[in-house]
């Protein structure tokens, strides 16, 4: 942290015993700054007050939605465990468009990984195109996600394509920025002069990817698949255009379900999907640390 | 290895290169002609642009679509700030990361949620609008299915943008100097005013930048908190698409969405400079 050497020495030098705490050492009264600290925890809860309602919501025993419930009861999670197992119209539906998304969300990460991880090689190590190949990588993130959405469709449609590899693809294209932006900025943490200084001292090209570039990389590709799978997985504006009855990503069926029934099993449904939002948050500090992770 | 490692980019430029092949097709789309009888025709006419303007709802639409870019972006510093000076005070590594993981929440999480989250609280009958009448109010208040909602909804979604690159700026800003003015008998609010504002002045602009961008080209916020009754720009585009069938009109709002997040977007890239900790990807 960025404590200055002498912070240091002052909490180490012969203070008298029972002395008060020099000031340099303790927090500074303009620090503690209450108004500024109630202000932030302000804004925390603005933040998480619509996701402390829904968690709560999920735990009613009302038929409706209503907030606070009156009471409380795990009526609407049975509910949602008979939508996966044996309610007959929803249980094809939501088990498979969960089953979808998950493979879909593995598939695309496949992708990203096989075309994604080289370019962001070739963006730092390269020696040509750099820029130019930085730049247009992260093009995706400049365009609007409704216009990468009718982007799709109207090419799939000139293609005659499915809506499957309309999909796949559009979900490709959204989030490749995201794995070669985090492998990018693992790969220059570490200079090239190592690659260069294993191939000198006689190391096969395969023994310095498998040896050298692959661990320099590896927080950087597990951040980007997590972050990958995490943006697939909650997608919504540009697969609105792309999905199709049989192709239902998990975030559709549930639109469609809103739509017609706005019951607390929907709040059950969505504080499972947020419980695995916060686990991929955490994920990401894990492998990465959050304040290194680019999103 | 490094020899040929300008060639590894191959087959993500390829992939990118159909979306540049899609985005060319909506452009060429925007000039066809289009009627209600006869559908789609090649063609080389700007009625869909000239529509923008002329047609009254359409224009009322992109009006509002601004307008409520532009509140979110006056709104959300003063949410930004708090949390922003908040993640750049802390003194222990792991209170700095914690807050960053609460600031990045709305990235992570379902858009879905948030909003449902909003709609239960915000609703006729939510908790919100409880405590207004209980205070007395005759009316609940309108959130939901106005600009309202959308203002709020946006401002929740959209705050990392706003405070990543504000925490990033304030980051560079060596403590000594907020120590001094400390010492110097400065108050918090002196401190805030006179050094914490000016000296993240260029991280305030790249984040109001990135937050007008992301707002306007806004979809699932508009969609589930106006319930379709306020007419933002990317709901005028879905509209087109999927009720109206008129594709060339749409590709024009398309285009004029792209070509405006563009242009902000470089803007943005050439101001902010990507430091300090909680990276964005724009």
């Amino acid at each position: 942290m960025e404590s200055s050497p002498n912070m240091h020495r002052s909490d180490g030098d012969g203070r008298a015993p029972g002395a008060p705490a020099s000031p340099r050492a303790k927090r500074p009264g303009w620090e503690r700054f209450s108004p500024l600290r109630i202000a932030a925890g302000a804004v925390v809860i603005f933040l998480f007050a619509p996701l402390v309602v829904v968690l709560i919501t999920s735990f009613s025993n009302a038929d409706t939605l209503s907030f606070p419930p009156e009471g409380f009861s795990l009526r609407w999670y049975g509910e949602v465990w008979s939508f996966l197992t044996n309610a007959p119209d929803f249980k094809e539906g939501m088990a498979r468009s969960l089953l979808f998304s998950l493979l879909l969300g593995v598939g695309v990460c496949v992708i990203n990984i096989v075309i994604g991880v080289p370019a962001s090689y070739a963006i730092v190590r390269g020696s040509r195109w750099n820029a130019f190949l930085d730049i247009f990588v992260s093009m995706p993130l400049v365009v609007p996600l409704v216009v990468v959405g009718i982007a799709m469709l109207v090419l799939a449609k000139e293609l005659g394509v499915s809506a499957l590899p309309r999909v796949i693809l559009g979900h490709v294209v959204i989030t490749l920025p995201f794995m070669v932006r985090n492998c990018v900025a693992a790969l220059h943490g570490v200079p090239y002069s190592v690659e260069e200084a294993a191939t000198m001292l006689g190391a096969s090209r395969l023994r310095v990817l498998t040896r050298i570039v692959m661990p320099v990389m590896a927080p950087g590709i597990l951040a980007g698949i997590i972050l990958v799978f995490s943006v697939s997985f909650n997608e919504i504006t540009a697969t609105i255009f792309l999905y199709s009855a049989e192709i239902k990503p998990f975030p559709m069926w549930l639109s469609e379900y809103m739509s017609f029934r706005l019951n607390p099993a929907v709040a059950a449904m969505m504080s499972l999907l947020l419980v695995f939002n916060l686990g991929v948050l955490f994920l990401l500090d894990r492998v990465m640390g959050v304040q290194r992770v680019v999103l | 290895m490094k020899r040929h490692a300008h060639w590894y980019g191959l087959p993500a430029v390829i992939v990118l290169v159909v979306l540049v092949a899609a985005i060319i097709i909506i452009l060429r789309f925007s000039f066809d002609r289009w009627s209600a009888v006869e559908g789609q025709e090649t063609g080389w006419v700007t009625d869909h642009y000239e529509r923008l303007v002329t047609d009254r709802r359409h224009r009322k639409g992109l009006l509002l679509t601004l307008a409520i870019g532009m509140w979110v972006t006056v709104l959300t510093p003063f949410l930004a700030y708090p949390l922003a000076i908040a993640i750049a005070q802390a003194r222990r590594a792991r209170t700095r990361r914690l807050l960053l993981g609460i600031t990045i929440t709305p990235i992570i999480v379902n858009l879905f949620i948030l909003i449902y989250g909003w709609i239960i609280t915000l609703g006729p009958s939510g908790l919100v609008n409880q405590i207004w009448l209980g205070m007395g109010a005759e009316r609940p208040i309108k959130f939901l299915f106005d600009q309202s909602g959308i203002i709020i909804g946006l401002v929740h979604s959209l705050l990392p943008f706003m405070v990543l690159p504000i925490a990033s700026s304030l980051m560079a800003i060596p403590r000594s100097i907020v120590e001094a003015a400390g010492m110097l008998g400065a108050s918090g609010w002196t401190i805030f005013r006179r050094i914490y504002l000016p000296l993240s002045l260029p991280g305030l602009f790249a984040g109001c930048l990135l937050t007008f961008t992301l707002s306007i080209s806004s979809f699932v916020v508009p969609m589930l908190m106006g319930g379709g009754l306020v007419p933002m720009a990317a709901l005028l585009i879905r509209d087109q698409f999927v009720l109206i069938l008129n594709w060339p009109f749409g590709s024009a709002l398309g285009i004029v969405l792209l070509l405006s997040a563009v242009v902000l977007l470089i803007i943005y890239r050439r101001i902010a400079t990507v430091s300090g900790m909680g990276r964005i990807a724009y």
